[in-house]
Formats: C-alpha cells, structure tokens, sequence
C-alpha cells in the first residue's frame, strides 16, 4: 500500500511550498549576509525537491515485482496506518479517549480527566472487569496527584469541582 | 594529567553528595524501569520526565537524567531477553540469542551476561569521556561560527545517511525539524516569523511539546496496533543464576572487548548511536566467534557483544555532546535542549565555566555503572514483573505521563493540545518510515545552525568561500558533503554492479528513535 506514502511525499510539497510563500515576505538579505528569510526560504526549496525524490523511489518501487508473501503474523504491515480488523476496535478507542484527554486535561482537571481515561481504557481497551477498572480509575489519578502535585510540586489543572 | 585527574576528583566531590546519590539512584532505577516497559525507550523516558526537573539544580538534573539514560540500555535487555520484545532499539539484536538462551531455561545467564558486559563496556566508556573530553575541548575552543555551522552540517547529514532505510526520508524529518525551528522571534533581526500574529507563537515550537508528542504518545498509538499490545513474559529468573559459569565467561570475554571496541567507536560518531553499534558488533562477532554457527540458537557472544557495544556507544555519545555541543543519538539531542533550557550551553566552555556541571556529570556516570551492575543482578525479578502488566494499561500510563509532562512546562493548554497532534504525526512518521529522531536533531539544532551560519555571512561579507577557506570547516565541510552523497553514489554503484537489479534492502540498523 503506497498511497500514504505517496500522500506524505504530497503533503512534504504543500509545506515546503508554504514554506517558500511565507519566507518571501521576510527579508531575503541583511546588510551584512543574510537576512530572516533566507534559512526558510531554501529548506522550503529543499522539502520540495526531497518530495520529488520520494515520490520517485515510490514509483520506482512501486514498478519493482512484488516480493513473496511472509507469512501471516499479529505485526502491521509496513506503511499500514490503520490497523487490521481484530485491533481496529481497541485501537480506534484508545485513540479517541487519548485525544479526549489531551482536550479535556486542563479543564476537567488531572484527577477528573485522569480517572475517566483509565476507566475507559483499563475496561474496554484492556479488557479488565469493571472492578478492576474502577480501581485503576480512583487510584491511579490519586497517586498521580501525590507523586506529581505534592512530592514533585509540579502544578496540575484543577477542574470544576476544586480538585 | 594531574589537572583531569583534580578535576575527576572535584567531580566525584559533587555527585557523591547524598542528594547527587539519591538523584543518580533515582536516574538509574527508572532508567532500568523505562528500559525494561516494552515501546518506551530511553529517548521517550528522558523527554518525559525532562520537564520534571525544571525546579531542580541542574547538576542534579543531568545526574538524574543520565542515569535514565545509561539505566534504559540496561533494562532494554530485561524484556529483550525475558518477552523477546526490546525495550528499546539498542536491544532488538539481543532478541535474536538473548529469547533463545531464555527458552533454553538461560534466561538469567543472558541477562548476567549482559549485566556485566554492559558494567565494563560503560566503565570503559566513562574512562574515555574522561580522557578525551578535555583533548576535544581544546580543539572546539579554536571554533568559529563557521567551524560550529560546518560540525551541525556534517552532524545532519551522517544522520540522514544512515537513518532508517530511505536517506531520503531522513534528510525530509531533519529539514522539517529546521523549518519549525525557524518558527517564533527571529533572534538576529527581531522580527516575528510564521507567528501569524499570535503572541503565544513568538517562542516557537517547545523542543519538548514536540519530542513528548512524537516519541510518548506517537510509539504507544504504534505499539497498540498489534493486537492486545505486546506479549506478556515467558521466563521468571532468579538473581543467583545470573552470575556466568567460567566456560560462559571463557566464550564471551573477547565479545565484551570487541563489542566494547566497535561501540565506543560507532558511539563517538555524529548521529551513529547506540542501536548501529549493537548491530555492527552483532555482525563482526558472529565473523569473530569460533561458535558463529550457534548464533540465533543462543549463543551466550550473540548477547555479550551487542550489550556490550550499546553501553560503550552511550557513554561515548557523550562526548561530542559535552564537548562540541553537538548529540550523537535522539536521546543526546533532548539531553543538549535540556541543558538549553536550564541555562547551559554544551561545548567547549562548559568545562571552564560550569565545571561542578561537567565533570560532576561525568563523575555520576562511573557511580550509575557501579549503582547498575548491582541493581541488575539483585533487582532482575523486581524488573521482571513489571512485564507482566498488560500492554494497554502501560499504555494509558505513558499517555498520562505525556500530558502531564507537557502541562507541567508552562501551564499552558495548548502545549498539551500540540503533544497531540504532534503524537499523531510520529505515529503516523513511524508507520511510513520517517525517522521521529532526525526532525527533534533538527528543531534542536536549527537555531545554532541557522544563527552560525549568518554570523558567519556576516564576518565574511555574504561571502560563502568562509567556509571552505578555513582548515577546520573546509575539512568538516568536504566530509559533510561526502557523508550527503555517498548513499546516492552507493546505491548507483551497487546497481550498476548487478547490472541494473535492485540492491537488497539494507539492514534496519540506524538512527532509530530509541537511540
């Protein structure tokens, strides 16, 4: 499966493009030397002719006859994004629970946001009964919170309800 | 002599005091931990509790932090060897003999043989640091801008080259990482670039948002991709059979000293690190060895050699770390925004104006090695069962970690929300082969680049002959754009060479985002 790569070489073009459109609005030379926008004007030209470059080794490779087939195992193929059917559903909600948290962090707080993505993820990506993922849900944001905000004193978001 | 060995005992004065200790124990027993946790390696628990030392001495700090980072390539071989899974990179060739002395019921063997061979290799390695580091330290005091632009240039493209199996995508993450280093306040002129008028863009890409994001959480989306995570461990070992019988030791002491050798050589080299030397010395001590037909069947060498070779790398990426402000590996290159961010600027003058720093550092490295070689032998069950906890709930640690790390930088929201969507983009780089490591090198680097490259426009007059024209750069010149060119001409060789047929693909030995 080529096409993410050849949809990463494309999206490696766009930004070196922008690269290129923006470093021209910044002075290109100083009175000495060089000026702010030389350094990102030629590593946009770079980006662009690497993109060219890989999407030649793509095509080239892409032509190359196809290799035998190894033998199934549980590892993902190389340059497969997402994953084979039986991860898939674990995987899918790991993800979206690791964006909620990422999202959720600084206004429900640690303890809050921190409990709510164990639970999700000890009962339904792990598999663990709903004993077990509640205590990981009540415990692990306690010691969390004695280990980093207390021992440590690195500052943690507060949520709503004060803690 | 007299003066390094004056400086070697002021150094041991700083990381001997109890709270040096307790840090150095504290470095080295999590470094074990993160080592031995399956899709964490060094450069993730370094980038990790990084921002955790902000409030720390810096002394202090390193101390903790190069004992993660020494520790991680010991407990790298737990999991190696016990689950035939590497903790890290530096340890995927200490499965291949490693898991099989392990289902031979030598699992404890392999791990003491590692131990110990990794104690020397390191030991030996310090002693070097300790040697060279203050030769090199004369010869960086004679840089100049360009000298500095010309050692960046060849440190990207040495990485470039060999990273991963396609030069091109290396070179693609390490002119990405250049490009958003450009981001924020352009120091030499003043001027705001690709801000679009947000304040809160002026400081540019945090070094550690971005290396939380593509190594916590960008490895974890990976490594749940298999399904249920990783394998639980096959083998419960106890400390006592860790110690070699004398026919083990007979077999592996030249692999000790060969891997020693290779690693220290590889290890000193810009951008090689630790994970080609335990490749390189997996391959010479299997020319080596008189038993070279057991290896992959557990052959105790095929364990000796590559452990051996990764510690001795470690310590001597050090070297152009400390002395030329330049990292050797991924983990070297958060260790140099580190020092950055605490105040300190690696090179030349760090021994002269921080010596508590450099030499205190180095002084810790010797305790760390005696701190580890006890620890794994006497803690191996303790690491153990650290394996059995399933794959997911590691996972949903290490995601915590990540947040609160990025969180505990500046307070800021929007560094958790970056440590995101920048774990999304190393998952995806991993998937597709980009190097993670090369785009850190160059958001790192790319300030030094770029302000020593003008600055030495500007001493020249824009004119570029400046770099050429002097001894040093023009040398470190010539070869940086040999090291750029050589994996075009090679590959061009060898197909002119099977006349015309697609060379085979090369082994996955390189700048790979543990080192």
């Amino acid at each position: 499966m080529r096409l993410a790569e050849y949809i990463a070489a494309i999206a490696v073009a766009a930004l070196g493009v922008a690269a290129i459109g923006l470093a021209r609005q910044l002075p290109y030379r100083a009175e000495f030397g060089v000026g702010p926008g030389f350094f990102p004007l030629w590593l946009g030209v770079m980006l662009v002719i690497l993109s060219a470059v890989l999407v030649r080794n793509i095509w080239q490779a892409d032509r190359q006859p196809a290799a035998p087939r190894e033998p199934a195992t549980d590892e993902p193929a190389p340059n497969q994004i997402i994953p084979a059917a039986e991860a898939r559903k674990p995987w899918l909600i790991f993800l979206v629970s690791t964006a909620a948290v990422v999202v959720l962090f600084s206004y429900l707080g640690m303890v809050i946001s921190m409990g709510l993505f164990m639970l999700v993820t000890v009962r339904w990506v792990a598999g663990r009964s709903w004993r077990a993922s509640l205590a990981y849900a009540v415990l692990s944001p306690i010691a969390f919170h004695i280990t980093f905000g207390v021992l440590l004193s690195v500052p943690l978001p507060v949520g709503p309800f004060g803690f | 002599m007299i003066d390094l060995l004056q400086n070697l005992l002021h150094g041991f004065a700083v990381a001997l005091t109890p709270t040096n200790l307790l840090f150095a124990l504290i470095g080295v027993f999590a470094g074990t931990v993160i080592g031995a946790l399956p899709g964490i390696g060094t450069v993730v628990g370094v980038s990790l509790l990084l921002p955790l030392t902000f409030g720390m001495d810096p002394t202090s700090a390193i101390i903790m932090l190069a004992g993660i980072y020494y520790g991680a390539q010991y407990g790298g071989t737990i999991s190696s060897v016990l689950a035939n899974i590497p903790g890290e990179s530096a340890t995927v060739v200490t499965t291949l003999d490693g898991y099989q002395m392990a289902r031979q019921g030598r699992a404890a063997k392999a791990l003491g043989i590692a131990t110990i061979g990794s104690f020397i290799a390191g030991t030996f390695g310090v002693v070097m640091v300790t040697l060279l580091s203050p030769l090199l330290t004369r010869i960086a005091l004679q840089f100049g801008p360009p000298e500095y632009f010309a050692l960046i240039l060849l440190g990207f493209t040495a990485i470039s080259a060999i990273g991963g199996r396609s030069p091109v995508k290396g070179l693609i993450s390490v002119t990405v990482g250049l490009l958003l280093a450009t981001v924020g306040l352009d120091v030499m002129s003043g001027r705001p670039r690709f801000t679009f008028g947000q304040d809160w863009m002026l400081d540019g890409f945090s070094f550690l948002v971005v290396a939380i994001g593509l190594f916590g959480i960008g490895e974890i989306l990976e490594g749940m991709m298999t399904p249920g995570g990783h394998p639980v461990m096959q083998a419960s070992p106890h400390w006592r059979d860790a110690l070699p019988s004398a026919a083990d030791w007979v077999r592996s002491r030249w692999a000790i000293v060969r891997g020693t050798i290779v690693g220290f050589i590889v290890g000193i080299l810009p951008g090689a690190g630790a994970t080609l030397a335990s490749f390189i010395a997996y391959s010479v001590e299997r020319k080596a060895s008189k038993h070279g037909y057991e290896f992959g069947k557990g052959a105790i060498e095929g364990v000796a050699a590559p452990e051996s070779a990764n510690n001795a790398a470690s310590a001597a990426a050090m070297i152009p770390l400390l002395t030329l402000g330049i990292p050797g590996s991924g983990t070297t290159a958060v260790l140099l925004g580190g020092f950055l961010l605490w105040g300190l600027r690696p090179g030349p003058l760090l021994f002269t104006e921080h010596p508590d720093f450099a030499w205190g550092l180095i002084a810790s490295m010797y305790i760390g090695n005696v701190m580890l070689v006890l620890l794994n032998i006497f803690a191996i069950p303790l690491f153990a069962s650290a394996l059995r906890v399933s794959y997911p709930i590691q996972a949903s640690f290490i995601v915590m970690f990540a947040v609160v790390g990025a969180y505990a930088l500046s307070n800021n929201p929007i560094d958790v929300l970056f440590v995101g969507a920048f774990g999304l983009l190393g998952f995806i780089m991993k998937r597709l082969d980009f190097p993670a490591a090369g785009l850190i090198l160059g958001l790192v680097l790319g300030p030094l680049a770029e302000q020593n490259l003008r600055r030495s426009l500007t001493l020249s007059h824009g004119d570029w002959s400046i770099f050429f024209t002097r001894p040093i750069s023009g040398a470190l010149m010539v070869l940086a754009i040999t090291a750029l060119l050589w994996p075009v001409v090679r590959s061009q060789i060898i197909e002119r060479w099977r006349g015309g047929v697609e060379p085979e693909p090369e082994p996955e030995a390189g700048l790979t985002d543990g080192d």
